[in-house]
């Protein structure tokens, strides 16, 4: 059982759950790699890249493995990007070029990302968040709670994105929430 | 429960995003929709910032910047608590925020508030159970301000996106 800060980040971490299944619910694969404009970001690169941030801040903050790499998903996914690509600086050519084998993956590899945030959570104190840990770019430390900051606004963020996408190809009414 | 400074940074976060994706932004592109019933940058911005004036003025027990320092005359707008819930495809297109500045300096003045009420947050006041009886469970005011880190982190992305959709890639150097 973690501390205090852990249980609410869960708990913004599962409202954001709920938001973007529901805004997956009902999508087909041409509509999740559909671009309003050419160098607009489609909900496949999306949800991928919100789902590798988070892989990449757990793993770094736990001193793991990416689960990318651990479970395979790199391989059953197969972008012919670079093993522990997630997205950051893509150009408007790579971004449009991504696509998911299926929706089902993209939502099975983010909840297995999931699964490893929330076991790390169950394992976090509230002491823990001064702990230096590496910084997201380049050398040197930053606090812990820093990096789950960037968690939570990074996968916050883009999922609302993926919010108003859907709502853009599908109309009003679908969030009931 | 111990989660107030993640909330704070969270609100800056929110902020930051806003004072980057507005500034710089024509009227023209504050007001567009890329379809008939989706919300332009300027909606979304007011409805966010209206949002959080509305919940965290509530949990604060005191009155809405909104009203209080008069921000709704500057937007032309009646002196009531509207927050944008339930608005129709029509009157989502009808808004017209006066100016991006304006909804800057709106975001800005609301920002202060929620941060003064931050500070001086402590944990029993997070486990502080709403006296709010159409929820079940009733919310705690942490729950309130998870609410609130959803709503507006969402709407943020969402402003940015559209600025992206209209400013073409490179409009961010961030």
């Amino acid at each position: 059982m973690g501390g205090h800060v852990a249980e609410f980040v869960r708990q913004v971490l599962e409202r954001n759950d709920s938001f973007l299944s529901g805004a997956l619910d009902g999508l087909s694969l041409d509509d999740v790699h559909r671009q309003p404009g050419p160098d607009s970001n489609s909900i496949a690169w999306l949800v991928w890249h919100l789902a590798r941030v988070q892989d990449n801040h757990i793993s770094a903050i736990a001193d793991k493995q990416h689960v990318w790499l651990t479970e395979g998903w790199v391989d059953r996914f197969a972008l012919g990007l670079e093993p522990l690509d997630r997205g950051r600086g893509h150009t408007s050519e790579q971004a449009a070029a991504l696509r998911v084998p299926s929706i089902e993956l993209l939502l099975d590899y983010y909840r297995a990302v999931r699964a490893a945030t929330d076991t790390f959570l169950d394992g976090l104190a509230d002491d823990d968040l001064a702990r230096q840990v590496p910084a997201i770019m380049g050398d040197g430390t930053v606090p812990l709670s820093e990096r789950l900051q960037h968690v939570i606004f990074d996968g916050i963020h883009h999922t609302g994105q993926v919010a108003y996408l859907r709502g853009l190809y599908k109309g009003r009414g679908w969030l009931s929430i | 429960m111990e989660g107030a400074p993640l909330i704070a940074d969270g609100l800056d976060r929110i902020k930051g995003t806003l004072d980057r994706c507005l500034t710089g932004v024509s009227a023209h592109d504050l007001a567009r929709q890329p379809s008939a019933d989706t919300n332009s940058m300027g909606w979304l911005a007011w409805h966010l910032t209206r949002v959080q004036d509305d919940h965290l003025m509530n949990l604060a027990g005191r009155g809405y910047a909104w009203l209080e320092e008069g921000w709704h005359e500057r937007f032309g707008m009646p002196a009531e608590n509207d927050f944008g819930f339930g608005w129709t495809p029509e009157q989502v297109a009808a808004f017209r925020a006066p100016s991006s500045e304006l909804l800057r300096d709106y975001h800005a003045a609301v920002h202060a508030r929620s941060q003064e009420y931050l500070a001086n947050l402590t944990p029993d006041d997070l486990d502080r159970v709403l006296d709010e009886p159409q929820w079940d469970p009733r919310p705690t005011v942490a729950v309130r301000l998870v609410s609130v880190i959803n709503d507006n982190t969402q709407h943020a992305g969402q402003i940015a996106y559209l600025r992206g959709l209209f400013g073409g890639y490179g409009w961010q150097s961030f």
